[in-house]
């Protein structure tokens, strides 16, 4: 089953428990999954039009993957919801 | 051996040759932005606000519009209004309101400098008096200049509307726009696990960019409103995104054009005059010309943020970090969007923690907006994190580099944000300052009363991936040109070309490379994260192959063979049987054989980016007569993965350790009383100059990135982030001193050498 990591400022919708397992072959529907659970976090990851927040991205199995909430999982997968990181010069 | 280990087949990569764009610049020819001009151009000018925050109670254009020689002239309300929401823009999220709001001040003015009205007239100079007769009135507005004011109880409030995202409910008014945290482990237990616990509160001061060009625009409006922008961008979609979104103009009506560009180092990333120009050339139906003077750039344009940190950390008698707690505050000026989210990250990416937390905060003053500064944020976190370090070392009794490198992070270590590193250079790096001959060097002798130290900092920086195109036309001689998207800033030009070289089999100066405006090539995010050579060199790399497997097929047409039998080798399609076709015959003989012969990539290259790791190694000698400190001798390592131009390497390594220089030793902004910036030009804001420095020597590592074919990973802003830190443990170990406040100004050193004479 994919295991969902919980970043630090969405643990309080989950009781404080930093990752959890959850079914689903697709990030979105891990995170359709994992709001059913804790309601609230759909809402906070994704936009109106249920796309990811523009301001994250998605790292399934350490790496970041630019094909968002349609990122296929396995039965193993580790799924990071991490800040997009920008640089500088 | 993997595709990225077969260093001993290079043949251009990892040379020296002089740069395509090189004698251009060195003979005055090239064009930067403020070179370009046309037939009755318009010159304009902007007003900036004389008060840190003030409400604007009305404003009269009207003997300005009547000067003789004004064309147009525009305040706030011209600007299309604009949407309040957090969305993706440019290369990576943005607020329209808070951008336009930045461009021209609409109810309120922020800080000195932002912008107010701008003037469109025949000359400078007549914008320029145009600007004194427009009456601006306003009602004054207590400021907050720095994070501590602005998050005090009853703190004059920046945006009404602002709440603080990343906390639970609704804060209400404030000037806290967001805070983010990572945390693992058990922070409590590992405290209590600690032998030696240090902390500290270390405060840094926003500084400036500093690059030498300033800003400038030059906009063209065709009567169908198709419009051509010029001007000094790292990033000409980026720009073009920006000004549609501002304007509310659709993409395809606007082309860029990237000017050569006299620096940038993050700053040159988001707009300022391109906007203005565009909308006074729509208005006035003439060229348009805008260029920023240098106080306008210091006053009004991207510094970075400065920052107070809370750290503590504690370490076991092994010398084992158990625990690391931090704070991070970090201005962003007016408008919510300091780098405090990668300082977080910034803070401890050399090093395997299990317990730790790290909580960052973004907060609004009455400062310029702040912008990308080379390894955003990263400078700030690591002057407290390296800093920290070296004390828990000095504690315990341990080398600082052993310190480190039993804490180091490698293939495997979970980042503070969550996934594992692949394979990263950190050790590597450590591992190669402790034995460089200039670690064990005698420090010498100083003449009576100075006192010498050495003291060494790492950082580390992850490096963007982002879009990038790239295309390889074949020549009729044999030659090949090659058009990017990336305005180049490091020599860019000149590492692609080497990579297309390369794979065809050319030498670098057999390939032309060309920076295209945003019409005549696809799609390329910003020269910036580093990005250029491992990013935009990917597709290049890219367009190579698709060249080359054209170049196949013509031959098997050649020779009326099965594509099978034949590869690409050496700058020849060769069959199976011995039988060779050089490139100059492949091309000249595509007329017959198809027509032209144009490889093209396009790439997203997240996937291929690769963290950087540097490491800063300096010996100071301090007059405690002065508090000025001198840099005796530095050297700076960073992993490179390739080098693809060595000189281009070293010269980001050295760059990005003057850049750090500066920070230590003398950039800051000054503020007076009353909110207004006092060292507005390169006279009193102290950019280090050459008589300051001594020669920085570069060393160079390649520990190929393992998602890149050719194992490149970033280099242009790893070597900004310890030299701060460096400084300050050479200074403690010189001293015994710790100051944990930058700059190390001469008055601040002398100030605390006075304190502590010990």
């Amino acid at each position: 089953m994919p295991t969902l990591y919980i970043p630090a400022v969405l643990r309080r919708r989950t009781n404080g428990a930093t990752q959890i397992e959850i079914e689903g072959t697709t990030v979105r529907e891990a995170l359709r999954a994992a709001d059913a659970r804790f309601p609230g976090l759909w809402g906070d990851l994704t936009t109106e039009s249920n796309d990811l927040r523009p301001e994250l991205v998605v790292a399934v199995d350490d790496e970041t993957t630019d094909d968002g909430l349609q990122a296929p999982l396995r039965p193993g997968s580790e799924i990071h919801i991490i800040p997009a990181l920008g640089g500088g010069s | 051996m993997s595709d990225n280990d077969k260093e001993a087949t290079f043949r251009v990569i990892g040379t020296r040759p002089l740069r395509h764009d090189g004698i251009d610049k060195v003979t005055g020819r090239a064009l930067y932005g403020a070179d370009h001009s046309l037939p009755g151009m318009l010159h304009g000018c902007v007003l900036r606000s004389p008060h840190a925050h003030a409400r604007i109670l009305g404003i009269d254009t009207s003997a300005a519009e009547a000067y003789p020689g004004v064309h147009a002239v525009l305040i706030g309300a011209d600007l299309p209004a604009a949407e309040d929401r957090t969305r993706a823009l440019g290369e990576g999220t943005s607020n329209a309101k808070h951008l336009s709001d930045n461009i021209l001040a609409k109810d309120k003015v922020l800080y000195d400098g932002h912008a107010v009205a701008a003037v469109a007239a025949s000359s400078a100079a007549i914008a320029e008096e145009a600007l004194a007769l427009i009456d601006v009135r306003y009602e004054e507005l207590p400021s907050v200049l720095d994070v501590r004011a602005a998050l005090a109880k009853d703190a004059e409030i920046l945006h009404d509307e602002l709440r603080t995202k990343g906390i639970e409910g609704d804060s209400g008014p404030t000037n806290l726009a967001s805070v983010i945290e990572f945390s693992g482990g058990d922070l409590d237990a590992g405290f209590a696990a600690a032998t030696v616990i240090v902390e500290r509160e270390f405060e840094t001061a926003m500084v400036h960019q500093g690059y030498i060009e300033p800003h400038n625009a030059l906009a063209k409006v065709d009567a169908d409103g198709q419009t051509t922008l010029w001007c000094s961008t790292q990033g000409s979609f980026d720009i073009r995104q920006l000004c549609t979104k501002v304007l509310q103009m659709p993409l395809s009506q606007l082309k860029v054009v990237p000017a050569e560009i006299g620096g940038g180092f993050g700053g040159k990333t988001t707009v300022y005059l391109e906007p203005l120009a565009i909308l006074l050339a729509q208005r006035t139906g003439l060229p348009v010309k805008m260029v920023m003077s240098r106080n306008e750039v210091l006053r009004a344009s991207g510094p970075t943020s400065g920052s107070v940190i809370r750290l503590r950390m504690g370490a076991d008698a092994e010398g084992r970090i158990v625990a690391a707690d931090a704070r991070l505050d970090y201005e962003a000026g007016a408008f919510p969007g300091s780098p405090v989210l990668m300082g977080a990250v910034v803070l401890f990416t050399p090093y395997a923690l299990d317990n730790f937390r790290i909580i960052g905060r973004d907060i609004v003053v009455n400062r310029p907006r702040t912008a990308a500064y080379r390894a955003p944020g990263g400078t700030n976190a690591a002057f407290a994190s390296e800093t920290l370090i070296d004390e828990l070392a000095e504690k315990l009794g341990i080398d600082p580099i052993e310190m480190r490198l039993r804490n180091a992070a490698k293939e495997g270590t979970a980042a503070p944000w969550g996934p594992r590193m692949k394979r990263i250079g950190c050790v590597e790096l450590l591992e190669s300052v402790r034995e460089h001959e200039h670690y064990a060097s005698p420090l010498g002798t100083p003449e009576a009363k100075r006192r010498r130290g050495r003291g060494f900092a790492a950082g580390g920086w992850g490096n963007a991936g982002l879009q990038s195109s790239a295309i390889l036309s074949l020549n009729g001689d044999g030659t090949a040109s090659l058009v990017t998207g990336s305005p180049d800033i490091g020599g860019t030009r000149t590492s692609c070309a080497m990579i297309a070289a390369e794979e065809l089999g050319l030498t670098a100066e057999q390939v032309r490379p060309s920076v295209a405006d945003t019409d005549s090539i696809g799609h390329t995010d910003v020269t910036g994260g580093s990005r250029v050579t491992m990013a935009t060199g990917l597709a290049v790399f890219e367009a190579a192959q698709d060249l080359k497997r054209q170049l196949r097929e013509r031959a098997a047409k050649m020779w009326e063979s099965p594509e099978s039998e034949i590869r690409f080798h050496e700058g020849a399609a060769v069959r199976d049987d011995g039988e060779k076709l050089t490139l100059a015959q492949l091309a000249a003989k595509t007329g017959r054989t198809g027509g032209p012969v144009v490889g093209r990539a396009t790439v997203n290259a997240n996937r291929a980016n690769g963290p950087s790791f540097a490491g800063f190694l300096c010996d100071i000698e301090i007059d405690p007569e002065t508090g000025k400190i001198e840099i005796l001798r530095a050297t700076v390592f960073q992993d490179a993965g390739r080098a693809i131009h060595p000189a281009y390497v070293e010269g980001q390594m050295q760059g990005g350790s003057v850049q750090g220089i500066g920070w230590a030793l003398g950039e800051e902004y000054v503020y007076d009383e009353g909110g207004h910036l006092a060292n507005a030009s390169f006279l009193d804001y102290r950019i280090p100059t050459a008589l300051d420095l001594p020669m920085i020597e570069p060393v160079i590592l390649e520990v190929p990135n393992p998602a890149h074919p050719l194992g490149v990973r970033g280099v242009g802003e790893a070597s900004i982030v310890p030299p701060p830190a460096a400084i300050a443990n050479a200074l403690a170990a010189a001293t015994g001193v710790r100051i944990a406040t930058l700059p190390l100004s001469p008055p601040r050193v002398f100030a605390a050498l006075e304190k502590n004479p010990s």
